[in-house]
Order: C-alpha cells, then sequence, then structure tokens
C-alpha cells in the first residue's frame, strides 16, 4: 500500500493506492492521525486506488471518525468501488462516513 | 473452466504480511476454478478474516506461529479450511456485532458470515481450531 497526501482547497486528502488490511492499516492509521490531531474539521480519503480493504481497514476508518468527534471534524470518503464499497455496506458504515464519487466532489461538499 | 475434486494446502507463518499471498492464491483458485467475480471477492475476504482472526485472537500477533490453509474444490462449491495451533476458541459462540457499534474488532466474523454459506468452528484435536467456511457456487447457465 502506498500512502500520498496532498492539499485540495485547503482541504487535506490521503490517496492510498493498494490493499489496506492488518498488514498495511497502520500505516493509514498513523497518517489519518496525523490529521486528526491537528483538528482538521474535513479529511477527505480518497479510495480510487484501493481494490482490497479488510475489517482491520474499517476499524481504522472508525478510529478517524472517533478522534475527529471532539472538535466536530469529518472524515469523508471518496471514490470507494467493488470491493471496498462492498465491505464498507457490510459494515452499515455508508451511513456513518460522507461518501462521494470524486475527491472534488468531497472537498466542495 | 476446472470441475474437480482437488485440493490445494499450504503453511502460513502467522504474519500478517502474508494474508496478500493467501487473498492472491484464494482468488486464482477462484478464478481457475470458475467462480463469479462476486464470489471470488467474498471467498478472499473471508479468508483474509479468518486467518486475521487467529493472528490477533489466538496468536496475539505472534507473527512465528503457525496456520495450515487447506483449499478444497469440488463441482458445486470451495471449501477452506484454517487450521491454527492455539486455545480452542468457539469464535462462532460470540454475538455477531451489528457492525456500526464503532467498537474495532469482532467485525471479521460478522463479515465471513455474510460472504459465505457456512462458517464453522470445532476444535482440532487435542490443540487449536479448525475453522471451516464453505462458499457454493451459483448455478450457471449452459
Amino acid at each position: 500500500m502506498k500512502l500520498s497526501n496532498r492539499t485540495v482547497s485547503g482541504v487535506p486528502v490521503v490517496d492510498i493506492e493498494g490493499d489496506v488490511d492488518m498488514y498495511t492499516s497502520p500505516g493509514l492509521r498513523e497518517q489519518l492521525a496525523r490529521f486528526t490531531s491537528k483538528q482538521q474539521k474535513r479529511i477527505v480519503v480518497n479510495l480510487e486506488g484501493v481494490e482490497f480493504m479488510d475489517s482491520s481497514g474499517i476499524a481504522t476508518l472508525v478510529q478517524a471518525y472517533k478522534e475527529a468527534q471532539p472538535f466536530n471534524g469529518e472524515v469523508c470518503l471518496a471514490s470507494p468501488a467493488g470491493n471496498v464499497l462492498r465491505v464498507l455496506k457490510l459494515s452499515n458504515l455508508t451511513s456513518l462516513f460522507p461518501v462521494f464519487d470524486s475527491v472534488d466532489e468531497a472537498v466542495n461538499s | 473452466m476446472n470441475s474437480a475434486n482437488e485440493y490445494i494446502a499450504l503453511s502460513l507463518p502467522s504474519n500478517p504480511m502474508y494474508l496478500g499471498l493467501l487473498r492472491n492464491m484464494v482468488g486464482e483458485a477462484a478464478d481457475i476454478y470458475g467462480f463469479s467475480e462476486e464470489e471470488k471477492q467474498g471467498l478472499m475476504l473471508a479468508v483474509n478474516e479468518g486467518c486475521a482472526n487467529i493472528i490477533r485472537h489466538c496468536y496475539q500477533m505472534d507473527s512465528k506461529k503457525k496456520i495450515d490453509v487447506t483449499i478444497r474444490i469440488l463441482p458445486d462449491r470451495m471449501e477452506v479450511v484454517l487450521r491454527d495451533y492455539g486455545e480452542f476458541q468457539n469464535a462462532e459462540e460470540f454475538p455477531v456485532k451489528p457492525c456500526a457499534d464503532l467498537e474495532p474488532g469482532g467485525l471479521g466474523l460478522t463479515i465471513m458470515k455474510s460472504v459465505m454459506d457456512r462458517v464453522e468452528y470445532r476444535p482440532a484435536g487435542q490443540e487449536g481450531t479448525l475453522l471451516t467456511m464453505v462458499k457454493y457456487r451459483a448455478a450457471r447457465q449452459a
């Protein structure tokens, strides 16, 4: 899994490439915690390049959500598809996270 | 498409870095034996979750243990058996989480049960647990 950061219209975007599983999710958790610790009001997680996500990845997103709650922060998911969207639905998390078709939509919502 | 009564077996170290290798192997087997893309993704996810549960709950993240994997392909289904060498825990008796309770952990079993047709835990003799997961192939038109 590869992670990279960028800022779009002032909103931090985390781009993920590859699989998010028990082996790789600690890196993502660390990355997201950097933003939540700075109390970023909105973080966009770009899932377009993710082909596989398991419950460790889900737990990582939930962790970021919980860390953002005290300052009313928002973790937005962009472009989940295929297996990733399936796992999010199985976990009933599509109602918890704002989900968008693209990074631009997530940033400008 | 192959249709056979064949099996594939391997042993993996209980290190999360091998989960991707295991997923790929299951995915390749699903392709070879004509499972649909959705069935294949479900198989890969369930086997990944079963293995991750063993690493996390049974072996407490000790990467020096062993997990035996057997994939049996039958004309109508794929059976995957994961064997660990820890203390027997019947995860089937654990409550199935509604997922959105926001507490990490326990979600793996919920996912496994959602994507597989059968998930069964039983003791493996005097030591360890056998986790059997079965996925039936959807009926195909000739």
